[in-house]
């Protein structure tokens, strides 16, 4: 586990630790979950995000630190404006963009390890999960990109419409647009996918 | 809004549990941020020390007139842009040219018309042209035909933005710059090319004009989006 703050990534959180402060009245901090409450909650969202957004399987502990030392120290400074899922999105793709870029330039060429191996559950739950997550990445794979994120953020994150909206960014409508598109398409990918697995067996 | 069929709801169920990490990971993850939590703090005591320092030079420089460059160097100012009326719908994602806009693009035009009607009485005189010491500012081109310069420009960019373009996008906005440095659509353009850094992996200074757009425009409707795409409060 590394230190965000010491090492050569910690640049963007440093940067985002230098963000603008803005004085939090006490009804705002009253509305605002405390930091573990944040942790608990949003722990598996951060840890998907990171990985859905390209941060490479063993990085991914130290991304998500990354995103919650982000976090915590600016939490005085979170108004409460967006969405909390929003907010930890927003930092998230930012960290993720930070490990991208490391990888990119540092460890061209290396292969991925297929992850998501656990020391808590034996041999044959991994491999279960294993494949559970790969059928559904062959699956979303069919999809447009833009479409498969809104997707992936309402389906699997079960984020509301107006938050994915926000997230990304794009408008409420072709938010919605994009996402009864994304589940058409993600039903005709299952049901090829249904049916090549019978045709192997 | 369609549901999943059931089959494809036990393929997103069975894909996210998949992907989501233990409990055990979950609590070495805790761990180590409270550890980092914990070394930044400790971290604050020579940074203490350091600006005592910092305090002592600042007054130093200041009894010798140098406090203002001083805390210039510190703080640099933000990148400064013309003001101009805050009515973009935030569902429309930026760049919506407002009405209000438009009205004041119709007055700037009569009063370049006045101008005009100006120098030709002049020119009837036949008096010598003697420059005024107060330059008016120099008008390029009729402010309407500017306006939609500046929408088709912009419009160029939500393009881009839309299609993830962000290149594109940022191509546009830049040609926006340097034709319309202060033009009246300066604050969408800047909110624009920050998000279209920001979603954009290969580009850098996202987050640096995010900020300075933030500290600039901190009220604007656009704050909102930009903070999304950039990850700032």
């Amino acid at each position: 586990m590394t230190d965000p703050l010491k090492d050569g990534h910690g640049e963007g959180v440093a940067l985002a630790l230098t963000a603008y402060s803005t004085p939090v009245t006490t009804e705002r901090r009253a509305v605002i979950p405390q930091f573990r409450e944040i942790y608990d909650e949003h722990f598996h969202f951060v840890y998907r995000s990171a990985r859905r957004l390209g941060v490479h399987e063993r990085s991914l502990d130290d991304a998500t630190q990354d995103v919650f030392v982000v976090v915590h120290r600016r939490l005085s400074d979170f108004e409460g404006r967006s969405g909390i899922k929003t907010w930890l999105y927003g930092i998230t793709r930012r960290v993720a963009k930070d490990y991208r870029r490391r990888v990119s330039r540092k460890e061209q060429g290396m292969v991925p390890t297929d992850g998501l191996v656990s020391a808590e559950s034996g041999p044959e739950e991994d491999v279960a999960k294993r494949q559970a997550a790969q059928t559904l990445e062959t699956i979303l794979s069919a999809l447009d990109p833009m479409k498969r994120e809104v997707f992936v953020l309402a389906e699997i994150e079960e984020m509301t419409v107006p938050e994915i909206a926000e997230c990304l960014s794009v408008n409420l409508n072709t938010t919605y647009s994009r996402l009864r598109n994304a589940r058409v398409e993600f039903e005709k990918a299952v049901a090829r996918h249904l049916l090549m697995v019978e045709r192997k067996q | 809004m369609t549901k999943l069929s059931p089959e494809a709801q036990a393929i997103v169920d069975a894909g996210r549990e998949g992907l989501t990490p233990g409990a055990a990971t979950k609590e070495q993850v805790l761990h180590a941020v409270n550890s980092s939590i914990a070394t930044s703090s400790a971290g604050a005591v020579p940074l203490l020390a350091s600006s005592k320092v910092l305090l002592v030079a600042t007054l130093v420089a200041g009894m010798g007139g140098g406090l203002w460059l001083f805390g210039r160097g510190q703080d640099p100012a933000p990148h400064e842009v013309a003001p101009v009326a805050e009515v973009v719908a935030e569902e429309e994602q930026a760049i919506a040219v407002p009405e209000e806009v438009v009205a004041e693009e119709e007055v700037g035009a009569e009063e370049v018309g006045a101008e005009e009607l100006g120098a030709e009485e002049v020119g009837a005189e036949e008096a010598p042209r003697v420059r005024p010491k107060k330059t008016p500012k120099p008008i390029k081109e009729p402010v309407a035909s500017s306006l939609a310069q500046e929408r088709a420009l912009l419009q160029q960019a939500q393009v881009g933005l839309r299609s993830r373009d962000f290149a594109g996008a940022r191509a546009a906005l830049r040609s926006h710059k340097d034709k319309f440095p202060d033009g009246l659509l300066a604050r969408e353009r800047d909110a624009a090319m920050a998000m279209a850094l920001c979603l954009d992996d290969s580009a850098e200074g996202g987050e640096r004009a995010a900020l300075a757009f933030l500290k600039a425009h901190k009220k604007s409707p656009l704050a909102r989006q930009v903070k999304a795409s950039c990850g700032v409060e």
